[in-house]
């Protein structure tokens, strides 16, 4: 069937929905730490810092204060955009063309409106929630060893609890990496049925 | 789906255009925010589920409290601690806030396609 498909139509298609989610993930994740940082000076007041402020590290600027959350809002979007693009660009690049089997035309009450309804394909966005927590993870650790911080990273050392070999080095990083990509890449296949499973339970063709 | 969607007599022509019209669907397609929801619940408490479960599992040091950075959440999350119960509060938890945030999600993307779309009804019928 690819070769039915015209391949400008599918790039512009693909880039399209890449900017689509690039923006919703960016409003989502900045809008959610800025609301979450204002949540927990709420509930905590002064010890809203206690973790929130590790993210500061990453982040220049932000810390768990009404004027640090702004800078939550703009790290927030930065990283959410580049992380929802390049999530869309490699599950729509592994799909590809049988992306057109992926609709269902949902029928409405006694017409025939034609409301495709998106379905998901697991392994793609396995693949592409695997990758860029994968890549977030290196790059996190990275961060951490060319500030010369790593030793002092306590919290980080942590992630080995449930990334068996992570250590906060480059080669730690690495197999960390790894373990990352296998649990989303099952978390993704486990959303990515449930979903699908409940779509064609309510939209039948 | 592409074949049964041409009639008997189509040529490789409108098979093609056919094929482009669906892919045209599908890049528009809406995310089913009635069935992103839950399936994001169940992934949000399977997470904390295992999160809780793993450090319990493996245990801790004789004099040190098992789970001590991961028990904040229960600041956020009343109820909330690293036993056995807790798990299960913890996954309750995760359902919850995983369901609102895939409501939210799919009904942001969505509506970001609406938008989209919209103007570029509003710049096409503009250079026109």
């Amino acid at each position: 069937m690819t070769d039915l498909i015209d391949q400008n139509l599918l790039r512009r298609g693909i880039r399209f929905n890449t900017i689509v989610l690039a923006i919703t993930m960016g409003l989502f994740a900045g809008l959610g730490l800025f609301l979450l940082t204002h949540l927990s000076l709420l509930i905590t007041g002064e010890n809203a810092g206690r973790y929130m402020n590790l993210l500061g590290v990453f982040f220049p600027g932000y810390s768990a204060t009404p004027g640090g959350a702004w800078f939550g809002l703009i790290w927030g979007f930065v990283v959410g955009a580049i992380s929802g693009g390049f999530v869309y660009y490699t599950y729509a690049r592994t799909i590809g063309a049988r992306a057109a089997n992926l609709i269902i035309r949902a029928q409405g009450s006694g017409r025939l409106v034609e409301q495709p309804v998106l379905r998901m394909s697991g392994h793609a966005l396995g693949l592409a929630l695997g990758c860029v927590m994968a890549i977030q993870l290196v790059g996190a650790t990275a961060w951490l060893v060319i500030r010369g911080t790593a030793d002092q990273s306590p919290h980080a050392a942590l992630l080995v609890h449930y990334l068996p070999g992570y250590r906060v080095d480059l080669s730690g990083g690495l197999i960390g990496a790894l373990d990352i990509f296998v649990f989303t890449y099952g978390l993704a296949l486990l959303l990515a049925w449930i979903y699908n499973w409940i779509v064609s339970l309510r939209f039948r063709e | 789906m592409i074949e049964n969607y041409h009639g008997a007599d189509s040529n490789a022509a409108d098979v093609s255009a056919e094929a482009n019209a669906l892919l045209l669907r599908v890049m528009f397609a809406r995310v089913d925010v009635v069935a992103m929801a839950p399936a994001m619940g169940a992934v949000f408490a399977v997470g904390l589920f295992l999160a809780t479960a793993i450090l319990l599992l493996k245990g801790a040091p004789p004099g040190v409290p098992i789970g001590g950075n991961l028990s904040a959440l229960r600041t956020f999350l009343p109820g909330y601690e690293i036993s056995w119960s807790g798990v299960v509060v913890g996954s309750l938890y995760g359902f919850v806030i995983g369901s609102i945030a895939g409501f939210l999600l799919s009904a942001l993307w969505n509506f970001m396609h609406v938008i989209f779309i919209g103007l570029a009804v509003l710049r096409g019928n503009w250079l026109d």
